[in-house]
């Protein structure tokens, strides 16, 4: 059996050619790393699947929230400037609510901070300075009606800095 | 291709494939229905993966089993101790040429229909979906983002890597210890 990291690496066509030679080899005459192989390649598969089932809750950059709302799966958006407030709510149509958080100083480490949870390393496109969250609409259904308020933190080395802070009033799910 | 068996077949399949090999050719039309039966299934796994594309998988598993099984019956392969070596370079040469848009050798696939007819193939892993999700949860934000932006919305490394200020081959290492990670975590060993 030979390195998980090398049957992801060949699974996805990231290996040297030479390594790539060496590794097919050993799989093909595996069938232990074979199995392996197959469900690494079912697994890509499932992500997809579970993205296009409106599964997942996870930051964007504008390329994958133009691929989801190219297939209708963006249902509600949100964009708000430093400091706005918001009234945000969900219905039983909703797919994701993507949130999109503008500032100009979006560089380096960004955390999220979101009432008591905190999320390290949001990423982020630095070219159109926003943040956007998608947000599992089967999640927020299940939020009662809240205040939530949400900080974009820059972090340092030495030090952090909150840079933009913002407010969602969240309507529980009526339904 | 026939119906799916449930598992590839287990032990060390390396040194029987080089006896089935050896068998082929010396001139034994009876070990190539059984070397065909035991290489197909992986072969096509590696290109299913490479041409993301059932039909066109398929069919360049079957012009590699062909270009290797005339070679065996010609005992034209220098080391077959190193079979699955000649395999896997006959694989990707052959990919490659695909690419290039050289398709070949359609007579060939004719002459041993029958043996590639009697090939099953094992049916895809079934992933727990539910699971799948919650593991998906725990990953950090940076990783959903390059997993989706990898399986969702189908962009390269580079491509990845320009949205995210980072290195293409950053990406690559934050994708495999992702998959790595949600591997483990859906099978129950973290």
């Amino acid at each position: 059996m030979i390195a998980l990291m090398s049957i992801v690496a060949l699974a996805y066509d990231d290996l040297p050619e030479a390594e790539e030679q060496s590794v097919l080899e050993h799989v093909l005459g595996c069938a232990e790393c074979t199995t392996l192989l197959a469900k690494f390649a079912a697994l890509g598969n499932e992500i997809k699947t579970v993205m296009s089932d409106g599964g997942a809750t996870l930051a964007t950059t504008p390329a994958l929230l133009q691929a989801l709302q190219r297939q209708a799966l963006i249902t509600r958006e949100y964009v708000l400037e430093p400091g706005a407030t918001v009234n945000c709510g969900v219905d039983s149509r909703d797919v994701y609510v993507a949130t999109t958080l503008h500032t100009p100083k979006l560089r380096g480490r960004i955390d999220v901070v979101m009432g008591a949870a905190r999320f390290n390393d949001v990423p982020f496109d630095p070219r159109s300075e926003t943040l956007t969250l998608v947000t599992s609409a089967d999640v927020l259904r299940t939020l009662p009606s809240m205040t939530v308020r949400v900080q974009l933190v820059g972090v340092e080395a030495t030090h952090e800095v909150v840079i933009a802070a913002y407010t969602l009033n969240h309507a529980a799910y009526a339904g | 291709m026939s119906s799916p068996a449930p598992t590839y077949p287990p032990g060390n399949e390396a040194r029987e494939e080089v006896a089935l090999a050896r068998r082929i050719a010396s001139g034994d039309k009876t070990a190539e229905a059984e070397w065909c039966a035991r290489l197909l299934p992986r072969i096509l796994l590696w290109c299913k993966l490479r041409t993301r594309d059932e039909t066109r998988a398929a069919d360049l598993a079957q012009e590699v089993i062909v270009i290797v099984l005339e070679k065996l019956r010609a005992n034209t392969i220098e080391d077959i101790d190193r079979l699955n070596a000649y395999v896997a370079g006959v694989c990707r040469h052959t990919h490659t040429a695909w690419q290039r848009g050289e398709h070949r050798r359609s007579g060939l696939l004719e002459i041993h229909a029958s043996t590639l007819e009697q090939v099953t193939i094992p049916r895809e892993p079934v992933v727990d979906r539910s699971r799948l999700q919650a593991c998906f949860d725990k990953l950090s934000q940076r990783a959903r983002t390059i997993l989706a932006l990898c399986f969702f919305a189908e962009h390269t490394s580079e491509g990845i890597a320009l949205q995210l200020g980072s290195t293409a081959s950053a990406v690559r290492v934050a994708r495999h210890r992702a998959l790595a990670d949600l591997y483990r975590c859906v099978e129950g060993e973290t």
